[in-house]
């Protein structure tokens, strides 16, 4: 498919500039929720519960309030008690008659300073009655397992999905594959803590300074927590140290606001890293049951797939995340019988969310590895069984997502060529290995926004010509800000250092569902350059008017509007900006605009039907060598090709592959929550071990662009495509040099070790 | 996380140290770098009424040599010692093990004395110092003495210290001639780590190096404290050194050895790897060049 | 019962009263409203903390802030000198090594006192120097990158 534009034609669109914030945070003046002070400031600690499953006798607070230094100390009495959730209600805000995980939120202090706090949450005292608690999925369906919120087998969810006739088409198939797999319970280990500032007005309104991924939303869900109206809560978006989608609604954003009510001061909380482990979203673990019907000449025949996953203490967003682990993976090839089956199931352990993937990197490491077996039972080639089945440009999938430019094929020729795959797959060197996967992704998902899907944006053309973009996504440093206003550079033909991105300030902002889904760049994307657009229009009519020319014979280049054909026919962008605000009583040039998908949501009972706007997809290549004697496992190479759509900015779009593999890596390797009887053993870095510089091997990123026709400038989205392969890849490679296969992440040296003792024997 | 309140103390001569030690027993702690007490303070593992900090005393500072061999005041940094000019000769080992130690910000506060005191059974100091059979110097106000750094540990987190005294000084002896040695570490990933398994081997060996005259051989995470290897080191010891020999020595390094299971590695883990890890060291120093 | 405690940080002498419990880090953030060191994990495990105390970077969440009396402490603000960027911000800034930004100044110095005790380090030197900075948005690579770019200019780097 030939690109409808060459690269040559942006000016900004396509460079891989430096993000335009970057010298605020490499000077350390960023700053970020957690360095934020307001006058007369509190600092809030929360008391957590030790117990896995308890109920709760009695409360004493005497003590803690009666230390010097506190202001308040609340429990649940101090709360509205409404009960609610971003996707459910079994929220509280503080737990009320039990506590369903160790670290669930039972109490909370705010005080002159954290040393007064942390010794005053030794003050309170709780009275506990332990109740039996269940830790695994499985386990908590059986009967005789406690429920932890009354629903039966404590079941949150269920989804089914069926297409066609698996029994048939297995039977038509000449080789079916089965297999289990186990994906672990991970944490996002993002830099800064969750943290969050609160604070509140003369007329109660209150202000949450938030780390947060959806500001709109938020404010949403805590209006009702908090039984206040919408008008009374503003969400404002500072600096904050990652998030990779942890950082959605959480209690300690709520515990703090209450704390401000009380007192009528702000209250600044974070929670300690131990607690952040402990309290935080890590991944939904999940058990997978997979098995595939194949033709032996590689045709995908049948899929049936059973998916647990566990919620944890509270449904946050996991039952969407194992909906979407069970059918999200059928756009990625031309699957055509399908029998799909997914449970999500509270546990007495931390509440599960999302990580990037969503439940796609889960599965996506199951059908990999299947894939990469089923590819050896037929004798093919990993990459040809691939390209075979993966859906290309113009497919419409079994679920009826319409792939409006699809890079697979080129992601995977490119791949495996800077990889010298087929060499290396040839090859026999003793423990080393070559391995391949794919992914596919959505760029945004109107399954997850209830109300709408869209972006929108502001532009606000300052007097001199100074240009401030609104937007109502978030940036937690993938450099959505700085893709905005190249975005928005490009559409105004001005320099990209003219231009400034706004914190996101829902007093101001436009109603953004958020940068979640991989629907930032895209959906963002389009409503600031649609805004962008319409300030365009505004400003060539102001320029025409003062040029004596038609707008449409006009032209902005680096800041210079001039007539086509006649350039000495010009004026500065600065100096028609100044005009019109004197033109028109002091009013700026504000640009809002919007961009709304042919998006659906999928039918209730079928979930038929396009929900995203484009498709990214993507094909990793992962070398690795093994030292059979530890079964530690040294990655020599990556390669990693992205279908992007277009790159906005390449080096960022890079900066964001590179940190995908890194964290698949851990995940594949060496991260692993160890936990017992509910309670969490390595809360911290010393033993919860992620990737360090020496750990990671060199990484190729090779950038693919069919030039999506829904994208901004054909752009599609990178974020969670970046991780989603790394698991399946290095498991694969491991299959390659050493012949023993793992289905349960992690891949430990001990587990490789035992799977090699096992092979010889 | 914020430190409980505790009375701070920054002696400047031993006596103060000494009538401090005297004044508070148990109830105080010593710091030097503080990045094994300061966290175990942020997690409430201790909750001392007082800190006194060492790193203002002289006596416990700086590495000379001695008749007696080399000495090394407690208070001497990790990353002093990882690139002292004074160990090349013969004290390599401690170097190269000091560079193991956590990251560079860990190492530029952290002490040998500390990471002895602290007396995990992973401490990376205490290995080498066990194959080179060094002494420590216990010091109170009554007096010095000094034993061997095979007596000093007695469990996880417990040394023989008595309250009223500190870690001053350690001692290496001279290293035989002809001398090869080896740490090595195993973690669960290559950056920083605590060691799942480490194990420091000295073999000293014939001029022709076919003959080990004397082997050395500790181990660290294995046992409730570090501890050396004997009977491994017996059936070295005056054979010749091929590879029947290294992989019998190796079997029974993981017979010696007691490991157990935690949140870290499994025990039987633990023991395959202080074979892998004793075969790669024994091997590496026949390999090493004269 | 406070200590007064003479700090030097960024060439500039502060006079404190501190009670003893209270860490290098807390200190530089709250007392001295110094927020461009972070707090990442409180135990010395992120490097987030890392400032430079008289030119080594330590964690400064471990370091008793009375440990520090008299010493030079240098943090990210003490890099740039009058609006001008120390050759490593922008390096950094130029190579995409900054994402979220919270590991950065930490990073910064800790490759500060690398470049300046060994100006022309090798990937793997840097990549050892840097095992005490955690950074989980870039996977490392364009901040050895950055790091890099600054060993091949001949003659003073500025450092």
């Amino acid at each position: 498919m030939a690109k409808m534009e060459a690269m040559s034609d942006y000016r900004v669109v396509g460079r891989p500039l430096p993000q335009i914030d970057a010298r605020e945070r490499a000077l350390g003046a960023a700053q970020f929720v957690s360095d934020l002070k307001l006058p007369r400031m509190l600092f809030g600690r929360i008391l957590r519960s030790p117990y896995p499953h308890a109920r709760i006798l009695r409360i004493d607070t005497s003590k803690a309030k009666a230390l010097v230094g506190v202001k308040a100390v609340i429990t649940a009495e101090d709360t509205p008690q409404i009960p609610f959730g971003p996707r459910s209600e079994d929220w509280t805000i503080l737990a009320r008659d039990k506590v369903r995980f160790v670290g669930d939120e039972v109490a909370a202090v705010a005080a002159v300073d954290e040393e007064t706090a942390e010794e005053a949450l030794e003050l309170i005292q709780v009275e506990y009655e332990e109740l039996p608690a269940v830790f695994d999925p499985v386990e908590a369906m059986r009967p005789e397992a406690p429920l932890i919120h009354d629903k039966p087998q404590n079941i949150v969810s269920e989804f089914h999905l069926t297409r066609g006739d698996v029994e048939e088409a297995f039977k038509e198939s000449d080789f079916v594959h089965s297999a289990s797999y186990f994906t672990s319970q991970v944490y996002q280990a993002y830099l800064e803590p969750m943290a969050c500032v609160t604070d509140i007005d003369h007329s109660g309104k209150l202000t949450f300074y938030l780390a947060t991924q959806i500001p709109s939303m938020t404010r949403v869900t805590y209006a009702k927590a908090l039984n206040m109206p919408l008008e009374k809560i503003r969400v404002i978006v500072p600096y904050y140290g990652g998030a990779f989608g942890a950082k959605m609604e959480t209690n300690l954003h709520l515990i703090a606001a209450v704390l401000s009510q009380k007192t009528g001061r702000p209250v600044r909380m974070v929670n300690p890293r131990q607690e952040d482990f402990m309290a935080g979203n890590p991944r939904v673990p999940m058990y997978i049951d997979l098995k595939i019907g194949v033709k032996k000449d590689g045709t995908l025949m049948a899929k049936e797939v059973n998916v647990i996953g566990a919620a944890g203490g509270r449904a946050v967003y996991s039952m969407v995340i194992v909906a979407t682990a069970c059918y999200r993976v059928d756009s990625l090839y031309r699957f055509k019988n399908l029998k799909t089956k997914g449970l999500t199931v509270y546990t007495n352990t931390v509440p599960t969310s999302c990580f990037r993937g969503f439940g796609n990197a889960q599965m996506t490491f199951a059908l990999e590895s299947s894939m990469d077996m089923i590819a050896e039972a037929i004798g093919m080639d990993p990459a040809e069984l691939r390209i075979r089945n993966g859906l290309r440009t113009g497919d419409v999938s079994i679920h009826g997502w319409k792939i409006g430019s699809s890079g697979l094929a080129e992601c995977i020729e490119k791949a495996t060529e800077a990889s010298h795959w087929k060499e290396k797959r040839a090859e026999k060197r003793y423990a080393r290995g070559i391995g391949l996967a794919c992914c596919n992704h959505v760029s945004g998902n109107r399954a997850f926004a209830r109300e709408f899907d869209g972006g929108a944006g502001l532009v606000r053309v300052g007097r001199e010509g100074k240009v401030l973009v609104y937007h109502g996504e978030s940036d937690m440093g993938q450099g959505q800000k700085t893709v905005f206003a190249q975005i928005v550079a490009e559409e105004l033909g001005i320099p990209l250092d003219w231009v400034e991105v706004a914190w996101v300030d829902t007093d101001v902002s436009p109603f953004g569902m958020g940068s979640f889904a991989t629907r930032g760049t895209l959906f963002g994307g389009n409503g600031v350059k649609a805004a962008a657009a319409e300030a365009r229009r505004q400003i060539l009519e102001l320029a025409a008017d003062m040029l004596e020319a038609n707008p449409v014979d006009l032209e902005i280049k680096e800041g210079t509007i001039f007539v086509k054909g006649a350039p000495e026919k010009n004026l500065p962008f600065k100096r028609v900006a100044e005009e019109g605000l004197y033109r028109r009583g002091g009013a700026p040039i504000v640009g809002t605009g919007f961009w709304v998908p042919d998006t659906v949501l999928p039918d209730p009972v079928t979930k038929y039907g396009n929900i995203s706007p484009a498709y990214p997809f993507a094909c990793h290549i992962a070398e690795v060598e093994v030292d059979t004697e530890t079964g530690q496992v040294n990655l020599l190479n990556y390669v990693a090709a992205h279908d992007v759509g277009r790159a906005i900015n390449p080096q960022t779009t890079e900066g964001q592959i590179h940190g995908g593999v890194a964290q698949g890596i851990g995940w594949a390797l060496m991260e692993n929550m160890v936990t017992e009887k509910g309670r969490i053993l390595n809360p911290n870095f010393r033993d919860y071990v992620v990737p360090g510089p020496l750990d990671l091997p060199p990484i190729k990123s090779i950038l693919v662009e069919p030039i999506d026709p829904n994208g901004p400038f054909g752009a599609k989205g990178i974020g969670e495509p970046a991780l989603n392969p790394v698991p399946a890849a290095v498991a694969n490679a491991i299959y390659h040099a050493i012949g023993v296969r793992i289905t349960e992440l992690p891949i430990t040296p001990e587990k490789i070790l035992k799977a090699l003792k096992a092979k010889k024997r | 996380m914020t430190l409980r309140k505790f009375d701070f103390y920054h002696p400047c001569s031993l006596e103060e140290l000494y009538e401090l030690l005297e004044r508070y027993g148990n109830r105080a702690k010593l710091i030097a770098g503080g990045t094994d007490l300061v966290v175990q303070m942020k997690e409430k593992k201790i909750a001392p009424d007082a800190v006194i900090d060492l790193l203002g005393l002289t006596e416990l500072q700086g590495m000379d040599r001695r008749e007696e061999g080399l000495r090394i005041g407690a208070t001497v940094k990790l990353s002093t010692l990882e690139n002292a000019y004074i160990l090349i000769e013969q004290w390599g080992l401690l170097a190269s093990a000091a560079h193991r130690v956590g990251s560079l910000q860990v190492r530029n506060r952290a002490t040998i004395g500390g990471n002895l005191c602290n007396a995990s059974p992973a401490a990376d100091m205490a290995p080498p110092l066990l194959v080179m059979e060094a002494m420590v110097t216990l010091s109170s106000r009554k007096d010095d003495r000094r034993i061997p750094i095979e007596s000093f540990f007695i469990g996880p987190g417990l040394t023989v210290l008595r309250p009223e005294e500190l870690l001053k000084e350690i001692i290496i002896p001279p290293q035989p001639p002809h001398s090869f040695g080896v740490y090595l570490k195993l973690g669960r990933r290559k950056s920083m780590d605590l060691a799942i398994v480490s194990v420091a081997a000295l073999l000293t060996l014939s001029p022709d190096k076919k003959n080990c005259k004397r082997a050395r051989i500790a181990m660290g995470s294995v046992a409730p404290t570090p501890v050396r290897a004997i009977e491994t080191e017996r059936l070295l010891e005056g054979n010749t050194l091929n590879e029947d020999l290294i992989n019998e020595a190796s079997r029974r390094a993981e017979e010696e050895c007691r490991p157990i299971s935690d949140l870290r590695s499994t025990e039987a883990y633990r023991k395959e790897m202080v074979g892998v890890l004793v075969r790669r060291a024994l091997r590496q120093a026949l390999m090493a060049k004269v | 019962m406070k200590h007064s405690l003479v700090l030097l940080v960024n060439e500039e002498r502060y006079e404190l009263e501190i009670r003893p419990n209270r860490t290098l880090l807390e200190v530089i953030r709250e007392d001295l409203g110094l927020t461009g060191t972070k707090e990442g994990c409180g135990t010395g495990e992120c490097g987030a903390c890392t400032v430079l105390l008289d030119g080594e970077p330590v964690n400064a969440c471990l370091t008793l802030a009375l440990q520090a009396q008299g010493k030079k402490v240098t943090t990210i603000e003490g890099l740039a000198k009058g609006g001008i960027l120390h050759p490593l911000q922008e390096a950094f800034i130029r190579h995409g090594a900054i994402q979220c930004g919270f590991c950065t100044p930490g990073m910064i110095l800790t490759a500060k006192a690398l470049l300046d005790k060994k100006p022309k380090p090798e990937e793997i030197e840097i990549r050892e120097a840097l095992v005490g900075n955690l950074c989980r948005c870039t996977g490392y690579q364009k901040i050895v990158e950055a790091i890099l770019s600054l060993t091949h200019s001949s003659g003073k780097t500025g450092l």
